[in-house]
């Protein structure tokens, strides 16, 4: 299995996103409400993290900081060298555009594109030249054939999702972020969906971030964070499912 | 059920809005033609209270023939008349003011009378000066010699009918008509009786006003007055008067108020079409919603009611705004008809019982109508819903749907067809056959339409692909990807803009059909015209032919009797036709009428030329007999001596000017043909005509290229208050266009969240909202420019030949309306595209 092929790609320093003191705070007075407590964390080029916590842990709230599409009360995220909270609206969305890809649950696709149209779209909204060996690349990867041409109401939810990740890859990102990317997918479809995405970071160096609740899904990762009350509170290098449940047990045990 | 659909409505509050706005400018428009027509018969009846206050009785002929002296003598001797007076009037005369032009009738009337001597009959009294007395003397009423500049004691020109043309008076005093001078706008003037009569080229009265000495009951004086007289007249009295008097008013009042209904209901049939849609987006869009009503036990009947009601109190709510956007719009209507010339008098605007009743009426009838489709669909939807989402309601077009659209056009076609086409005699059955034949054609076209909309959108938007990229390929693909729903929302703006096309075709092939026979029949350099109503004086004529720079001056006069051929007319057809009559010597130098047999030579008092058309009518040919009603009542044989094919200048019969005068009593021209004398250059001419139209403020001289120009800029004013008029229907379609957009927005959410997610800018999304708005009203404004050309076509072709004949298609012009339609739909797009704009991306998502 591909899981356990070990990395081809040297070990690398470099930083592909990070956050310093991200502080995220709903409402005021009584209700107001702590959903991030000065989250230090970074994320390396070419690593395939897992973020993992309890409804309300603040998870999807650090993933939406981090990908520009929310802003934090205090602190700061950094993709690549670019500080997003001086970023104004258009250039935060045209930073999301070439500098972070995203893979959600559902509702990935644009209903009237095709799927190969749906895979180029962030470059296609912009005005560069596509790398289109690139694209070629990526469009070859999710092995869809001749149903590149088809709209995603042709597509089952796997090749979906598949043609999702490949958007997300399109544009060469700095960072995909991919928020329960295989949460409606049968288990056998979600794993393929998981390698596929394994092998991005493992063969062109890619940087994944993913917001999950699903151990085994978790366990495709090179490392797990564990978020409880808006802030980190484990982390595990090269995690199995066993040893990530072990790791859930203790945290909620504390 | 009540409960939740009062909850709905305030949920909803911008969806209701908009909804709401498309039945309060229907019911609106409507209040307004019936608030303006109300105010107006309402002015005009305390107008024609004052005219008749003081007359006790009049007396007229049946048949309209004028009173003489005798009879004026017989009722003056019946017991217990006081004073019979013979008046004259006339609405041909006008004076002309110190600097030369002359005030003419453009709007509110000028009447001429002779001067009652008696101040019961009398509805005016001297306010300055005094009454007039003899010849050269006039007087004008107060408001119009303040409006007009008049002072007493000085002299004017009048224009009067008689040959000369012109006389000149002294104003020796002003009056006071009624107790307020309230004259609605009219232009008041009096003579002296026996110079009216002269001035007024008038040798009977007008009318006779009967005052009573109090002596006898009025009707026992209204018996002896029609005892005393032959049969055949007509004795009123003050009440009949009056009635009469309002009815003539009236008469014309409905027909301005049938005019502005007839636009109002076509907007209210497009707001129709918006209705619906809006209500089947939002039963899409609620169909969870629904579902669950379902699944915790609602009827299908409890869920079609509670659609229903929503949709009523909607039709209620806004029919009750509708009411005060009417009156504010009567406002309007009245400014922009008096901005194109109607000088309307200033009135009252009411709202009455009746008119508030109407407009609620049919606003919630419009409404009930609207939502009649979609609350059967809510009734349709399954509780399963309430857990899959999955509305279960067809967005692909329904074989159904296709089918009844299919019949439904045809069966619309065919109530057109036979109104067309079918010799229907009565109008109102015509005009109400084409009217509900159109609407049933309308809402089949709008049912097929669906199969065109996805290709349209497709085609119209391969250019804006082209230039925006991803945005203009998702606006493409977004109007292509809800056929049944574009095409519902483009149906408005098809009926309005295929209503406007139709008109341009007809309008274009009348202009080009006038230009072409005005350019082969007249070969006159100018003509010279009564500027209003009237006639051209014989004085204009001998003043040209005076002129050493013109020549060739030929006048024409026109009238109408019966000529009865050989071929019996049809029963109820009118037998009258034109009988004109021209210098047949000097015909030629004028006129090519394409004379096709015989010659005009050969015409003498007891023979004439007819146009081809008219003789095929009456069944005759060269050499045969028809027989021409004359004035006095008794038939002339005329032989046909030359038969000619013109139809843009002569309509009928031409005959002698000594045979003409014994049908009709008139000496001047109706117009007159002229050129420039050989030799002399067109200046010199151009300055000769000047001058004769400076003399006589009365007529107006064109060349024959002005003249055809006049002709179709008429055709033009008409088409553009026309499209002034269907304008109303078609912002209440670009309202259905921002409706459709915004709840399109609503229901995209996630995927406009997307979008932005993935890199797509504001203005990107902006640009892509409104281009798929400005695509909707392409296929609608393509759809309708289609429509309205065969629409004209078949009108075209099913009036007669001589009236509209070679179709002619205004391709440019149809163009510029598609474009400017389809660009608006970008302003029409620009509140939903700022929606967009606005979204949250995280709730997007997140939703």
């Amino acid at each position: 299995m591909t899981l356990l092929e070990p990395h081809t790609s040297a070990p690398t320093t470099t930083i592909a996103a990070y956050a310093e003191g991200a502080t995220k705070i709903y409402g005021s007075g009584d209700t107001q409400v702590t959903a991030l407590n000065k989250v230090d964390v970074s994320f390396p080029t070419g690593e395939f993290t897992a973020i993992m916590g309890p409804s309300g842990s603040g998870k999807s709230t650090l993933m939406h900081s981090l990908a520009g599409l929310d802003r934090l009360t205090s602190g700061r995220v950094v993709i690549g060298d670019t500080d997003l909270s001086v970023l104004s609206e258009k250039d935060l969305t045209l930073l999301r555009r070439t500098k972070i890809g995203f893979v959600f649950q559902a509702f990935n696709l644009i209903p009237t594109l095709t799927a190969a149209e749906n895979i180029s779209l962030p470059i296609d909204l912009g005005k560069a030249n596509a790398d289109m060996a690139w694209i070629d690349e990526v469009v070859q990867a999710v092995g869809l054939g001749d149903r590149l041409d088809h709209k995603p109401n042709e597509l089952s939810g796997g090749q979906q999702q598949r043609v999702a990740v490949a958007r997300a890859l399109a544009s060469r990102p700095q960072v995909v972020f991919a928020d329960e990317p295989t949460g409606n997918l049968d288990s056998q479809t979600g794993a393929a969906i998981l390698d596929f995405m394994k092998r991005a970071v493992q063969q062109y160096q890619q940087t994944i971030v993913m917001v999950t609740h699903d151990p085994v899904a978790a366990s495709y990762a090179d490392r797990v964070l564990f978020l409880a009350d808006g802030r980190i509170v484990d982390e595990l290098r090269q995690p199995t499912t066993d040893t990530i449940l072990a790791a859930l047990r203790s945290s909620s045990n504390r | 059920m009540w409960n939740i659909t009062r909850r709905n409505l305030g949920a909803n509050k911008i969806r209701l809005a908009l909804t709401a706005l498309a039945i309060v400018l229907g019911v609106g428009f409507i209040t307004s033609a019936n608030v303006l027509s109300d105010g107006l018969r309402a002015s005009f009846g305390s107008l024609a209270a004052e005219i008749v206050q003081g007359t006790d009785l009049a007396v007229s002929r049946d048949d309209d023939v004028p009173l003489t002296q005798t009879e004026l003598d017989t009722i003056n001797n019946v017991e217990g008349v006081r004073i019979a007076i013979g008046e004259y009037n006339t609405d041909n005369v006008y004076p002309t003011r110190a600097d030369g032009s002359a005030v003419l009738p453009e709007g509110p009337p000028v009447i001429a009378n002779s001067w009652t001597l008696d101040d019961q009959l009398n509805p005016t009294t001297i306010e300055t000066g005094r009454a007039p007395e003899g010849p050269g003397e006039w007087v004008v009423d107060m408001g119009s010699a303040e409006r007009e500049g008049f002072v007493v004691g000085e002299t004017y020109d009048i224009i009067v009918p008689t040959t000369e043309g012109l006389t000149s008076a002294e104003l020796v005093g002003t009056f006071r008509f009624g107790e307020n001078n309230q004259t609605n706008g009219a232009t008041l003037l009096a003579f002296e009786t026996n110079t009216a009569k002269e001035l007024f080229d008038a040798d009977n009265f007008g009318s006779v006003s009967i005052a009573t000495d109090g002596s006898r009951s009025i009707p026992e004086v209204q018996e002896d007055i029609e005892a005393s007289l032959a049969d055949g007249y007509l004795v009123q009295d003050n009440g009949d008067l009056n009635a009469e008097t309002t009815a003539e008013f009236n008469s014309f009042i409905s027909v301005f108020a049938w005019v502005l209904r007839s636009f109002a209901i076509v907007a209210l049939f497009v707001s129709i079409f918006i209705i619906a849609n809006t209500f089947n987006i939002v039963m899409s869009q609620r169909v969870r919603e629904l579902g669950l009503l379902r699944a915790v036990g609602a009827t299908p009947k409890q869920v079609r009611r509670a659609v229903m009601g929503e949709a009523l109190v909607v039709g209620l709510v806004a029919s009750v705004i509708g009411l005060g956007v009417g009156v504010a719009l009567a406002y309007g209507v009245e400014a922009f008809l008096n901005a194109i010339g109607a000088d309307l008098p200033d009135f009252d605007k009411p709202l009455t019982l009746p008119t508030a009743a109407i407009g609620i009426g049919v606003g919630v009838v419009v409404t009930a109508l609207s939502a009649w489709v979609p609350s059967r669909k809510a009734g349709r939807i399954p509780p399963v819903t309430a857990i899959s989402g999955h509305d279960g309601l067809d967005t692909q077009v329904g074989k159904r749907s296709i089918v009844l659209g299919a019949v439904l056009a045809v069966a619309g076609a065919a109530f057109t067809g036979v109104s067309l086409f079918g010799g229907i005699d009565s109008t109102a059955l015509l005009l109400g056959l084409l009217g509900a034949g159109a609407a049933i054609l309308f809402v089949g076209i709008t049912l097929l339409s669906p199969l065109v909309a996805a290709p349209i959108s497709r085609t119209l938007g391969a250019p804006i692909a082209k230039v925006y990229n991803r945005p203009g390929v998702l606006a493409k693909e977004n109007a292509a990807r809800n056929p049944k729903r574009t095409a519902t929302t483009a149906a408005a703006l098809m009926i309005g803009l295929s209503l406007v096309s139709m008109a341009f075709v007809v309008g274009q092939t009348l202009k080009s059909d006038l230009n072409e026979l005005l350019e082969s029949t007249v070969q006159a350099d100018y003509a010279a015209f009564p500027g209003v109503d009237g006639l051209v004086p014989t004085a204009v004529a001998d003043d040209m032919d005076a002129a050493p720079e013109l020549d060739h001056v030929v006048g024409v006069k026109y009238w109408s009797t019966e000529v009865v051929g050989s071929t019996p007319l049809a029963e109820g057809v009118e037998s009258d036709v034109e009988v004109a009559t021209v210098d047949f010597d000097r015909i030629d130098e004028a006129f090519d009428l394409n004379l096709l047999e015989g010659s005009y030579a050969d015409i003498d008092d007891d023979s004439l030329a007819i146009r081809q058309a008219s003789a095929e009518e009456m069944g005759v040919g060269l050499g045969d007999t028809v027989a021409m009603t004359l004035d006095d009542g008794s038939t002339a044989d005329m032989t046909v001596a030359a038969i000619f094919k013109d139809a843009s200048i002569f309509w009928g019969v031409l005959v002698t000017d000594a045979r003409w005068n014994t049908v009709a009593e008139q000496e001047n021209y109706d117009w007159v043909a002229v050129s420039a004398a050989d030799g002399v250059s067109q200046a010199d001419a151009d300055a000769a005509i000047a001058a004769i139209g400076d003399k006589y403020p009365q007529i107006v001289s064109q060349s024959s290229t002005e003249y055809r120009e006049e002709i179709t800029s008429q055709v033009d004013n008409l088409l553009y208050i026309l499209s002034g008029f269907l304008g109303l229907a078609i912002l209440i379609a670009f309202i259905g266009i921002v409706n459709t957009m915004a709840l399109s927005i609503f229901e995209r959410t996630r995927e406009l969240g997307l979008l932005r997610a993935v890199g797509m800018t504001r203005s990107q999304m902006h640009r892509m909202v409104r281009w798929e708005a400005a695509i909707v009203s392409g296929v609608g404004a393509l759809l309708g420019a289609a429509v309205g050309i065969i629409f004209g076509a078949l009108v075209v072709v099913a009036t007669p030949e001589e009236i509209l004949n070679n179709l002619s298609i205004p391709w440019v012009s149809l163009a510029v309306l598609v474009a400017v339609a389809s660009l608006a739909g970008l302003v029409a797009g620009f509140m939903p595209a700022r929606r967009a704009g606005k979204l949250d991306v995280l709730q997007a998502i997140a939703d």
